[in-house]
């Protein structure tokens, strides 16, 4: 076989390396996003995240067992095995959070993240595919102030107002690599091996307002939990064409990531940067439990799909080693293991193209419209005990453009989570993401010269 | 192409939009606390001396010029006088000075006269009356390790007398003709051996006829000026500056300090030891936590200091208070440059016995170290569990001699804010 690049591999060569530019600075630089984050995210190991593919996201955030060629779902591996172009996507995401605490108190946040970076190819066209995949697992950026004031007696000074931040910065990333791959025309699995890595950062900072740091020093502590391991995840997807009407398929799939032990150690530090001093370092592991995804995917015709998924994930399993040696490092994870939960959602979402396959309808035509719908069991709450429930509503929309296979999609999420009663927030977030999915036939020799 | 290239530029347009977006994040507080947020907020905690005593060692208090040349910079006064204080009791002190003799002395026709020349500078006791000071003979040269307790000097009968007011800043005493006569020779002599200057005069000594009053005088802007005629009808002057000095110091009655005080005086060498257990509460119940301010309050009884001082009378300031804390056994490594490592990384400066030197302030109410120095030196005790000092010192010594006494309040004051205390603020993080 003779490998033919495009006619325009210059392009294509600035692209690679932007990607891979990209792909070398992103974990540092989302690592250091900032406090804009849910309260939540303070809990376990921050908030998981849960981007699949921008269809995904339209569609309630599942679409495990919905095959297509747009895509490279990075939830369930056996949906790379349909790869017929060689593919880029990347995707960020704008999200607000209106956060209220019980007492009505209320804060709006909201920033960007970096939501994935994801290559695949095919190796045999529809039947082997390649993906790798760079996305964060977890994030954790919340930022809580309390103020106060402190009697330090220091001559005329009895009282001083301080302000305290809690702040949580990073969280893992997730680097997966695999092979899906078509045994039957009904039958696809697939293969990954997981890298899960990175780290999660608590950091109380406390300064004094209206006193200089001559009378009183601002204060920074920090305890850095640095974890990495391995694991994997294996994924099937069974298609059943021709089930309730000529020109559909019953698509049923599922992924099973195992369980991973992930080891590192929690270092904590007072003060900051080169005046940092290591005050406690306790080595560690902290066991991730296995997650199951399943779902079903209906094609009707070339118009609509429907999708229904679900996930599970046995939170309440969860233990970390850390601390035992060095009490000062504090719980891990912050409020104990009573502020983990069994994981689960469900989701469902519908997906409508009206000009179907036909490229020569008009643009709108050919944009596809989603909708989708979710309600999950949060894996942590701030009260134990306490369920933690996330409802949302997705869209979006999926534009078409002049190059087969490439696609521009627009998503738009809303939802609450948690609820105003003791010991919780309530979040209602909002907002948006935009993906960039490039498609092109590549590594393959062209029919036509 | 051009599309792809668009596409291109816009896929990695939109990836450092996300970059940026996220460095650029705004940080918004929630303004909420929720119960299970913990620590984080600051608290001051107080904890006691357990050890707080007074100790005696006594000072040196004579100062030798190592060459000719040179004058020694600190203990250049001599404190002349006796002072009854109603707080500390009556001291009486004594003040040794002697003269270098100028290196352009030449032979002398006549002797017109010698002058001693007095600046004063310290001044300690009753302002209203007028202070009688004897002027005699030294008979013993001035040593340089000479404490204000030394024994077995001896000197010479009154040559003259003088009076001082307090308000007097110059004093400019003519010593006796007769005394000119048998001794302005001596002030000539350029002969070496048994019959040179510094064999045949040692200097003068200042003692107390009366007054209620101490008065310090400044040897280096002291001196004698003999007057003389190197040639017939040719007048000149010289000047001897002071070259050594000694102050003796006695305490000859004494006082009792009010109950909850402990009296402190220079001088005399009356100092304060003083620790804190850091094994103890409240340390013990704080882990490592930052350190955000930490402050060692010695308060002063200035009720009782008032209510003392007699009319008229005054108590001179402290000059020079610091704080020696010495390193404990196994931290007292050195650097190439002789200095304590551990005072060194406290950025403090190394003092005898293996201490490190924190310097006092001085308030109406009490001294204080400096936050910058305990600060470091709590939030590192705190941090490696274990303390770094093995007690700390509480010197009154400005390098001059003085006699000025200072009143602390004691750990037993009946006023919880009078207690010597050491107060630090933290921020407990559980």
């Amino acid at each position: 076989m003779r490998l033919s690049l495009p006619s325009d591999s210059v392009c294509w060569t600035r692209l690679v390396c932007t990607v891979l530019l990209a792909v070398l600075t992103a974990a540092p630089a989302a690592a250091q996003s900032s406090g804009d984050g849910s309260f939540y995210s303070r809990y376990g190991i921050g908030m998981l995240e849960t981007f699949s593919s921008p269809q995904s996201e339209a569609l309630g955030q599942g679409a495990f067992a919905l095959r297509t060629t747009n895509y490279n779902p990075s939830a369930n591996p056996a949906l790379w095995a349909d790869q017929v172009f060689t593919r880029a996507t990347g995707s960020i995401r704008v999200n607000v959070i209106n956060a209220q605490s019980p007492s009505g108190e209320s804060a709006v946040l909201g920033a960007g993240s970096l939501e994935a970076l994801q290559i695949s190819f095919p190796i045999y066209t529809s039947r082997l595919g390649v993906g790798l995949v760079l996305q964060p697992y977890s994030t954790s950026n919340y930022e809580v102030f309390r103020q106060g004031t402190v009697d330090i007696g220091v001559g005329d000074v009895t009282e001083a107002s301080y302000e305290t931040a809690y702040e949580g910065r990073g969280g893992l990333y997730l680097f997966r690599s695999g092979l899906g791959g078509r045994i039957t025309n009904n039958v696809r699995v697939g293969a990954t091996v997981d890298v899960i890595f990175g780290s999660v950062k608590n950091t109380i900072r406390t300064r004094f307002p209206n006193i200089t740091a001559a009378t009183l020093s601002p204060s920074v502590s920090t305890v850095q939990t640095r974890v990495s391991g391995v694991t994997s995840t294996l994924g099937s997807q069974f298609s059943f064409f021709d089930v309730l009407q000529e020109n559909d398929i019953l698509g049923i799939g599922a992924s099973v990531t195992l369980p991973a032990n992930l080891t590192g150690d929690r270092v904590r530090t007072l003060d900051e940067s080169l005046d940092a001093d290591t005050v406690a370092v306790s080595k560690g592991d902290l066991s991730i439990p296995y997650e199951i995804k399943a779902g079903v995917a209906y094609h009707m015709g070339e118009r609509w799909k429907f999708v229904a998924d679900g996930v599970y994930a046995p939170w309440s399993t969860f233990d970390a080693t850390f601390g035992s040696d060095a009490p000062s490092l504090g719980r891990f994870p912050i409020g104990g293991e009573g502020t983990m939960n069994d994981r689960w959602r469900v989701s469902t979402g519908s997906e409508f193209i009206p000009a179907g396959d036909d490229r020569f309808q008009s643009y709108f035509a050919r944009t596809g419209y989603r909708l989708g719908t979710y309600v999950e069991q949060q894996y942590t709450t701030s009260d134990p005990g306490t369920n933690v429930y996330v409802m949302g509503a997705t869209g979006g929309l999926s534009l078409p453009t002049a190059v087969p296979g490439t696609r521009v999609d627009l998503t738009f999420h809303v939802g609450t989570r948690g609820a105003t009663q003791s010991n919780l927030i309530r979040d209602v977030f909002y907002g948006g993401s935009l993906a960039i999915s490039i498609g092109e036939r590549w590594f393959q020799k062209p029919k036509l010269r | 192409m051009t599309y792809r290239c668009f596409l291109a530029a816009l896929f990695s347009g939109a990836l450092l939009l996300s970059l940026s977006a996220c460095d650029d994040s705004s940080t918004v507080g929630l303004g909420v606390g929720p119960d299970s947020l913990e620590g984080g907020q600051p608290v001051t905690v107080t904890a006691s001396p357990d050890t707080f005593d007074t100790f005696t060692e006594v000072d040196v208090t004579s100062q030798v010029a190592s060459s000719t040349d040179s004058i020694p910079s600190n203990g250049h006064r001599i404190l002349v006088g006796a002072v009854d204080d109603p707080l500390v009791g009556t001291v009486v002190t004594r003040g040794h000075i002697d003269f270098r003799q100028p290196d352009d002395v030449g032979n002398f026709e006549s002797i017109d006269g010698v002058n001693l020349v007095l600046q004063t500078e310290y001044r300690y006791g009753d302002t209203s009356s007028v202070q009688t000071i004897d002027v005699r003979e030294a008979d013993t040269e001035i040593q340089s390790d000479w404490t204000a307790d030394e024994t077995g000097i001896t000197f010479g009968d009154v040559i003259t007398s003088f009076d001082i007011a307090a308000s007097d800043t110059t004093v400019t005493v003519s010593l006796p003709s007769s005394w000119v006569a048998a001794n302005g020779p001596t002030l000539f002599s350029t002969s070496t051996g048994s019959d040179s200057y510094d064999d045949l005069f040692e200097g003068l000594v200042l003692t107390t006829q009366s007054g209620n009053r101490v008065t310090g005088f400044d040897r280096e802007s002291s001196f004698l000026q003999v007057a003389y005629q190197p040639a017939a009808n040719v007048q000149d002057t010289l000047e001897y500056d002071g070259a050594k000095s000694f102050t003796h110091i006695e305490r000859t009655t004494t006082a009792s300090p009010p109950s909850g005080t402990e009296l402190l005086q220079d001088g005399l060498g009356t100092n304060l030891v003083t620790n804190f257990d850091f094994n103890d509460s409240p340390f013990d119940e704080l882990g490592v936590v930052p350190v955000n301010r930490a402050e060692l309050v010695l308060p002063i009884d200035s009720t009782a200091l008032e209510q003392s001082t007699p009319a008229n009378f005054v108590r001179p300031s402290l000059e020079g208070i610091f704080l020696r804390a010495r390193a404990v056994d196994s931290l007292r490594a050195e650097t190439s440059t002789g200095e304590l490592s551990l005072c060194r990384s406290l950025g403090l400066q190394t003092t005898v016995e293996s201490s490190c030197l924190i310097d006092l302030s001085l308030t109406s109410t009490g001294l204080g170290a400096p936050n910058s120095a305990m600060r470091r030196i709590v939030e590192r005790t705190l941090l490696e569990e274990a303390p770094l000092f093995d007690r700390y010192v509480l010197e009154l010594n400005a390098g001059e001699p003085t006699i000025t006494p200072l009143l602390l309040s004691t750990p037993d004051a009946t006023n919880e804010n009078n207690r010597p205390r050491l107060q630090v603020t933290v921020v407990p993080q559980n």
